[in-house]
């Protein structure tokens, strides 16, 4: 299927309809990875910034360093650590729910601890992987790289995709109002429970799934800068998610297709990092400007 | 419909060994307007709370519907709320709802239309929550918690800086909800509402240590003229044996 989809591309590119950048086919898969991405952390940024847990996130990236490391050291394969990855960062975000309901430590300080724990342990495997494999393929971990996304990831983005979609159909309301008050979801019988685990399990799944693209370090950040640029423009929760939705996606595919058009020697990471936020600087304004204008006709 | 009769049997709640509900017992009738009172720190919402399931209390709490909508409406406390968020009140009510998601279109619902009517909202459906102003807030909460077509109403400190004008409303709507035959259990610390509206007063300080009409517990205190006169009183409530079975 996938090969039929770049030779669509590649007619495209032939009929002089796209960009010679499209015949390449690590392009078209980070672009259809980047149609996933946009819309999966969106989405689910706009309930990260409801929840107030953008740390989480960033937390739940980190991890994926010792993620990866875990995996080269027991014989993953470099580029696809897959195993190691998921299951540690799953078992990172499930311990620190986990560890919140048992202890009166406070969320933030909480994620501080497990953020520096996941660093840190990532940080002293690097050296014994330093020594089977060249450091710097660690690199692409840390800051992604369009070169990377494969078949094999684009599966798990869309196992991902349909799931987060099914789950937005039947849950995002009781998702919402657990966020905002916990109280009024439990007394209405919402397994509240069972909901702050899912939240971090996907928080987990979808960081992962991304990391490849846009790289340990920044994918916390792409769930939070669209969600928190499209909260200041946005006038309900509706065309919150939508902004949000609509930021992250062409957030992504900016970063992954303009430094590639430009030749710009440029992380993917990095890349679509700078184009939220350019977003953010724009929501700003635009804030600014309204407050302004409601303040003259006040 | 007729709201569920509500039966507390030793219901404690403990936090590290330390009581804040020492194990109480009494009876709540169905379809009554019951007022839960008492000092601050009394343990007044904790009952509440553990009325409404939110609490892992001890002793048991038991509702005798007796009808087939077994619905609980719980109105929780007034507390601060981020104005910067963009959630209007009509994305809180339909939060409340498991027919569309919140965010896609608003396609109209025949319940959420009708609580929006009653409760009188109309005009604040598109405001943000945390630019609301008390009363508003409070109002919204109410249709919130009358969304699903309770039988019983849970409600904690539903006029706390609420207006004279928005007390009137949300008391009419309350007897209304009353009227329908709804049992109602609210937290309350104005003596002239709980004496004017509610049929029996729970009077709660560490336990249950009254339980009886208004006007039985409340005589020794008739006519306090500010909160002072009421707090420099020497009262203490009589040990009720009796349960207030309907």
């Amino acid at each position: 299927m996938l090969a039929n989809i770049h030779s669509w591309f590649q007619a495209g590119v032939d009929a002089g309809l796209l960009p010679n950048i499209f015949s390449y086919g690590f392009v078209v898969n980070a672009f259809i990875a980047c149609l996933m991405i946009g819309p999966l952390l969106g989405a689910l940024g706009t309930l990260v910034v409801v929840k107030r847990l953008a740390f989480l996130s960033e937390a739940v990236g980190h991890s994926a360093l010792t993620g990866v490391s875990i995996g080269i050291l027991m014989g993953e394969p470099v580029t696809e650590p897959w195993i190691s990855l998921f299951a540690f960062s799953i078992l990172f975000a499930i311990s620190l729910q986990w560890v919140r309901g048992r202890t009166t430590v406070p969320y933030d300080a909480l994620i501080g601890v497990f953020l520096a724990f996941a660093l840190a342990l990532g940080a002293a495997l690097l050296m014994f992987v330093a020594k089977k494999i060249n450091a710097h393929l660690v690199e692409q971990v840390l800051f992604g790289s369009i070169l990377t996304a494969s078949a094999y990831d684009l599966i798990i983005l869309s196992v991902i995709s349909v799931a987060v979609l099914i789950l937005a159909f039947t849950a995002s309301n009781q998702a919402f109002l657990n966020a905002l008050s916990p109280d009024i979801a439990k007394a209405r019988r919402i397994r509240v429970t069972l909901h702050d685990y899912g939240f971090v399990l996907l928080i987990a799944l979808i960081t992962v799934a991304a990391v490849k693209i846009i790289g340990a370090i920044l994918v916390g950040a792409l769930l939070l800068i669209p969600a928190a640029s499209a909260r200041l423009i946005a006038s309900d929760l509706r065309s919150m998610v939508g902004y949000s939705m609509l930021i992250a996606t062409t957030s992504a595919l900016t970063g992954v297709l303009l430094p590639m058009q430009m030749k710009w020697a440029i992380g993917t990471g990095p890349a679509i990092i700078l184009a939220a936020c350019t977003w953010f600087v724009f929501a700003i304004c635009l804030y600014s400007f309204r407050k302004r204008s409601t303040a003259i006709c006040a | 419909m007729t709201g569920p009769t509500l039966i507390l049997d030793k219901v404690a709640f403990y936090i590290q060994n330390n009581a804040l509900l020492a194990p109480s017992s009494t009876t709540l009738f169905g379809g009554g307007w019951h007022a839960i009172a008492g000092p601050n720190g009394g343990g007044k919402s904790t009952l509440l709370k553990a009325i409404a399931g939110l609490l892992n209390h001890q002793g048991n709490i038991t509702l005798q519907w007796h009808n087939d909508a077994k619905t609980v409406g719980y109105m929780p406390q007034l507390s601060p709320f981020d104005a910067s968020l963009p959630i209007t009140s009509s994305d809180f009510l339909r939060m409340h709802s498991d027919k569309q998601p919140v965010w896609q279109r608003y396609k109209k619902n025949p319940k959420i239309e009708t609580v929006i009517e009653k409760v009188g909202i109309n005009s604040l459906l598109n405001k943000r929550i945390g630019t609301l102003s008390t009363g508003e807030r409070q109002r919204v909460l109410l249709a919130c918690a009358l969304l699903n077509e309770p039988s019983i109403l849970l409600l904690d400190e539903p006029m706390a800086g609420v207006d004279k004008q928005g007390r009137a409303h949300i008391l009419r709507l309350l007897q209304s909800f009353k009227e329908t035959g709804g049992t109602l259990i609210m937290v309350e610390h104005d003596w002239q509402i709980i004496q004017d509206c509610c049929d029996t007063l729970v009077w709660v300080d560490g336990e249950i240590l009254a339980h009886d009409a208004p006007e039985v517990i409340l005589t020794p205190l008739q006519a306090p003229t500010s909160l002072q006169a009421v707090n420099n009183t020497v009262y203490r409530p009589i040990k009720s044996e009796r349960h207030y079975a309907g």
